[in-house]
């Protein structure tokens, strides 16, 4: 019985036929590694020796004008190590500085009586390779000549001039074995040639399979199929991931070629040949596969991204140049001495790989560092696959409609009154926020203290307020202010009190994984606290509660509901507000803490509740601050490290309890009614 | 049976002040067409048949409205299983031009749901009809517009699909090629296949169709027989009723 072929592989297929038979993408993906790199390589080499050469035949002209009754003249004219250092005295009737300028001398040295002491001083250019180098060669014979004086003045006062002058050897021991060194030399290259050599092997087949089908507009004819945007997205990306595969490996087997080559060509030519065993690169190697495999796929996924927001291939080109500055910006990381793999380095994108890269070449293996690199790239590239789902809606690809434009960028008298901010808008404020914290918010809290943290709330309350009456949307919607049962705040401090719980274990665990961080995070909260109990309270309790919760979950929450499912929604307005504490430390209970807050927001149609919660959590820290004893009597798990674990059931049991209860009680309110 | 039930389709459009307005491309549109008619679309530029042809092959969604689809009467819901009965062809629906018309058409069988024996009957029918022997294994880009236009027909027929949907399939072609492919229409038309076209040409909506509806600015202004038509606007011929319709 014959079967039916899997749809996926079908796409695949013709994905990778129609890319595969263009010839800018074949000229990117094998003639430049195979042939290009190494006739660059072998060009420059020639270059280089036969400048290199030239230098070393070189004889440098010096003109000697010294009050020494021509001593040191004759020293260098009669200095010969080995034919080391090829230095010829000249004698010269104009003035030396324009004869040194016009390079007819590489060099001069003039002396000054000053003291019983002469002081000889050598004159140089060093913007001219040739008098740089003279200057080198006459240092170490004037240093020499030096020496020479001293041994004599020694001798003549009737001691031993080599005892005195050298009364102890110093000698520099390394036990770097050939490996090691070679890993050093090697870890600060080839994490940048991996980069570079993956965005030049996925860049191409990215806007062939996306801006250029829309281009050559086979897109529609595309559409025409019974599959979902879902498989359409999984063939092209695969087939993208596999040619950036393919190109990766070329372009470091060409690499790993040439310097296989160099390596043998100076072993052989070289007086002292280096042994080097191979096999000690191996376990280094094996993991490195698999690690590329994972950042193929992330770079592939972004780049698709990004070439997918354009209509033609040139609309691509100017959109990947930036991206393609800022990861090979990023990939300079590796030439920085140094850094290290951290558990919160590994899951910075692009950086992880060139520090994880370097660490592996070094022989430093850290296991879990290198599972969170793996695991960070798999998760980011499935994020980027999920956003182009997105954007591949096929009115929006085709016609250039639908839902989630943004309007901020339009005219004022041209939008419409009221509704829910876009959320082409909406991820503009995120962004916007994000950044102006980071940024703006540091400076006010370093300069300021505690009233610096004011000033960044009203940064979270302004910059999205200005952007919802700009647009002239509807705030009460955006914001999601609406009355609600008294019994609601009831049912929210129980389930609020069940997650409040839960995260204690959680943070205690996300603290134990990461400790490196948790000092600054502790560090950071310090600095804010201690003006006085009631003003910590206002500063850090209500102003947040209520500014984060009027954005996170009024106007992130509310537009993400128009466009998302719930489930969807809640995690991404989650995943935005642990961000947005910009700490990994504080990542994942916030996160959590924050898709709570959505839960709240979600059953009960207000942000009230989630402000008063939001709120009485953050007064708790505030509490522990001001109250140690007393929390440490009272509230030992809360404290304590150990006693963390006991929180979980009764955490769980009030969470779930808190949740029936808000579930039960309430109707789902959508964000566009009243 | 494919049926259109109160089509809507909004767009926004940019005004000479900058200013964005909003419009019906397709305002209100409803009709039905049974298996094996051919129902004509006819309308000046801008009437909105694209967007109409689009809606009906699934490609766009009606902003109201509904199109419904039916299969031994029962109504089809599911987009891909809508798209799974429908071959539709516009001037928008180019070929990959990499590939071969053979390959293009297995990669398309397969996609349909059909296994390896059917894909390569079908691929031989289809060659023996539109006569694609000589060319099939050539790359696309290498065909002339005659060429391209009857592969793009085969793209269309490679599931064997009950509705055909085509925006101007005699578009710049020779009358030649034109001709094979009204006859191809009318040949589908005789297996009991609903085919629903758009054209600039009438004299071919006159012979073929079994019945016409002419839209203007998104609404239909007048549907019938061809006979009918020309007896309501009191015409010799289609394109004369059709000026008398624009023009009143």
């Amino acid at each position: 019985m014959n079967k039916k072929r899997s749809v996926i592989k079908v796409l695949l297929k013709k994905e990778l036929l129609d890319v595969l038979r263009d010839k800018k993408t074949v000229f990117m993906m094998i003639a430049l590694p195979v042939f290009l790199y190494p006739a660059i390589f072998f060009i420059a080499l020639q270059v280089m020796s036969s400048v290199q050469t030239g230098m070393e035949n070189k004889t440098y002209k010096v003109a000697v004008q010294c009050n020494d009754d021509g001593e040191l003249k004759k020293y260098i004219d009669n200095y010969n190590d080995d034919n080391k250092y090829k230095i010829k005295t000249v004698n010269l009737d104009e003035k030396l500085d324009d004869a040194l300028r016009k390079e007819k001398i590489d060099a001069y040295i003039i002396s000054e009586k000053k003291e019983d002491k002469l002081n000889y001083s050598i004159v140089y250019i060093s913007s001219v390779t040739n008098s740089s180098v003279c200057m080198e060669q006459l240092e170490d014979i004037v240093i020499s000549y030096r020496k020479h004086i001293t041994s004599q003045l020694i001798t003549n006062a009737g001691m031993d001039a080599d005892m005195v002058m050298e009364p102890i050897n110093i000698t520099g021991k390394d036990i770097a074995s050939n490996e090691e060194s070679l890993g050093q030399t090697l870890s600060t290259i080839i994490p940048f040639i991996l980069i570079i050599s993956l965005i030049m092997g996925t860049m191409y087949p990215a806007i062939d399979t996306t801006a250029g089908e829309k281009e050559r507009g086979t897109l529609e004819t595309l559409l025409t199929l019974p599959v979902s945007n879902r498989v359409m997205i999984t063939s092209k990306f695969l087939a993208v991931a596999i040619i950036g595969l393919i190109s990766a490996t070329l372009n470091i087997l060409s690499m790993g070629g040439i310097a296989i080559y160099s390596f043998g060509v100076m072993n052989i030519s070289g007086s002292k040949k280096i042994n080097i065993s191979i096999y000690d690169f191996i376990p280094a190697l094996i993991i490195l596969v698999f690690i590329i495999f994972a950042f193929t796929l992330f770079i592939s996924a972004i780049t698709m991204c990004v070439a997918a927001l354009a209509k033609t291939y040139k609309e691509a080109n100017n959109y990947i140049t930036p991206l393609t500055l800022c990861i090979m910006l990023i990939g300079y990381i590796g030439f920085i001495p140094n850094i290290k793999l951290t558990n919160t380095m590994a899951l910075i994108p692009v950086a992880n790989i060139c520090i994880l890269i370097k660490s592996l070449l070094l022989f430093k293996i850290n296991y879990t560092a290198i599972i969170l690199v793996f695991l960070s790239n798999i998760i980011y590239a499935m994020l980027a696959i999920s956003i182009l789902s997105g954007i591949y809606d096929s009115e929006a690809v085709l016609f250039d409609e639908g839902k989630g434009r943004m309007q901020l960028f339009e005219r004022r008298k041209n939008i419409k009154r009221g509704g829910i901010i876009k959320t082409g808008d909406t991820w503009f404020l995120i962004v916007f926020v994000i950044l102006a914290v980071i940024y703006a918010g540091g400076i006010f809290e370093m300069k300021y203290g505690l009233f610096g943290v004011l000033l960044t709330q009203m940064l979270i309350l302004f910059i999205p307020l200005s952007v919802l009456v700009y647009t002239k949307k509807d705030l009460r919607k955006n914001y999601s202010v609406r009355k609600t049962k008294p019994l609601n705040v009831l049912y929210s401090f129980i389930f609020m009190a069940g997650i409040f719980l839960l995260n204690i274990p959680l943070t205690t665990f996300v603290t134990s994984v990461f400790p490196d961080n948790t000092k600054t995070v502790t560090d950071s909260l310090q600095s804010i606290m201690g003006s006085g109990f009631l003003v910590t309270v206002l500063v850090v309790c209500i102003v947040p509660g209520i500014c984060e919760e009027l954005f996170f979950r009024g106007v992130i929450f509310s537009s993400m509901k128009e466009r998302y499912k719930p489930v969807t929604a809640i995690i991404i307005t989650a995943a935005c507000f642990g961000i947005y504490h910009t700490s990994i430390v504080r990542f994942f209970p916030t996160a959590f803490l924050g898709a709570s807050l959505c839960i709240i927001c979600y059953y009960t149609g207000s942000v009230f509740p989630g402000i008063i919660m939001h709120s009485l959590n953050n007064l708790t820290s505030v509490v522990a601050y001001y109250y140690p004893n007393t929390i440490r009597k009272f509230a030992p798990f809360l404290v304590k490290e150990n006693e963390c674990v006991k929180c979980i059931i009764p955490g769980l049991v009030l969470m779930i309890l808190g949740f029936i209860m808000l579930k039960g009680k309430n109707k789902i309110i959508k964000s566009s009614e009243s | 049976m494919i049926k259109a039930n109160k089509l809507v389709k909004t767009f926004t459009r940019n005004e000479k002040n900058n200013k964005k307005t909003e419009f019906n491309a397709v305002d209100g549109i409803s009709f039905s067409v049974n298996d094996g008619e051919i129902l004509g679309i006819l309308g000046p530029n801008g009437a909105g048949k694209t967007t109409l042809l689009r809606m009906l092959a699934s490609l766009m969604s009606p902003t109201s409205g509904v199109v419904e689809l039916y299969h031994d009467e029962e109504i089809i819901n599911n987009i891909n299983e809508k798209k799974k009965r429908i071959g539709y062809l516009s001037e928008n629906t180019k070929l990959y031009g990499r590939i071969s018309i053979r390959e293009m058409l297995e990669i398309f069988g397969f996609s349909f749901g059909l296994d390896d024996s059917q894909v390569s009957g079908r691929i031989e029918e289809i060659s023996e009809v539109l006569k694609l022997q000589d060319f099939i294994d050539n790359r696309i880009e290498k065909l002339s517009t005659g060429q391209m236009q009857r592969a793009s027909i085969a793209r269309c027929l490679i599931h064997n699909p009950q509705i055909y949907i085509f925006d101007e399939p005699t578009l710049g072609l020779d009358i030649i090629s034109s001709d094979a492919i009204l006859k191809f229409m009318k040949e589908e038309k005789k297996k009991g296949k609903t085919v629903i076209y758009s054209t600039h040409y009438m004299e071919e909506a006159q012979e073929l169709c079994d019945r016409i509806i002419m839209i203007e600015k998104g609404r239909i202004i007048m549907s019938g027989t061809p006979e009918e038509i020309m007896e309501d606007t009191k015409s010799s011929n289609i394109r004369e009723a059709f000026f008398k319709l624009i023009t009143e």
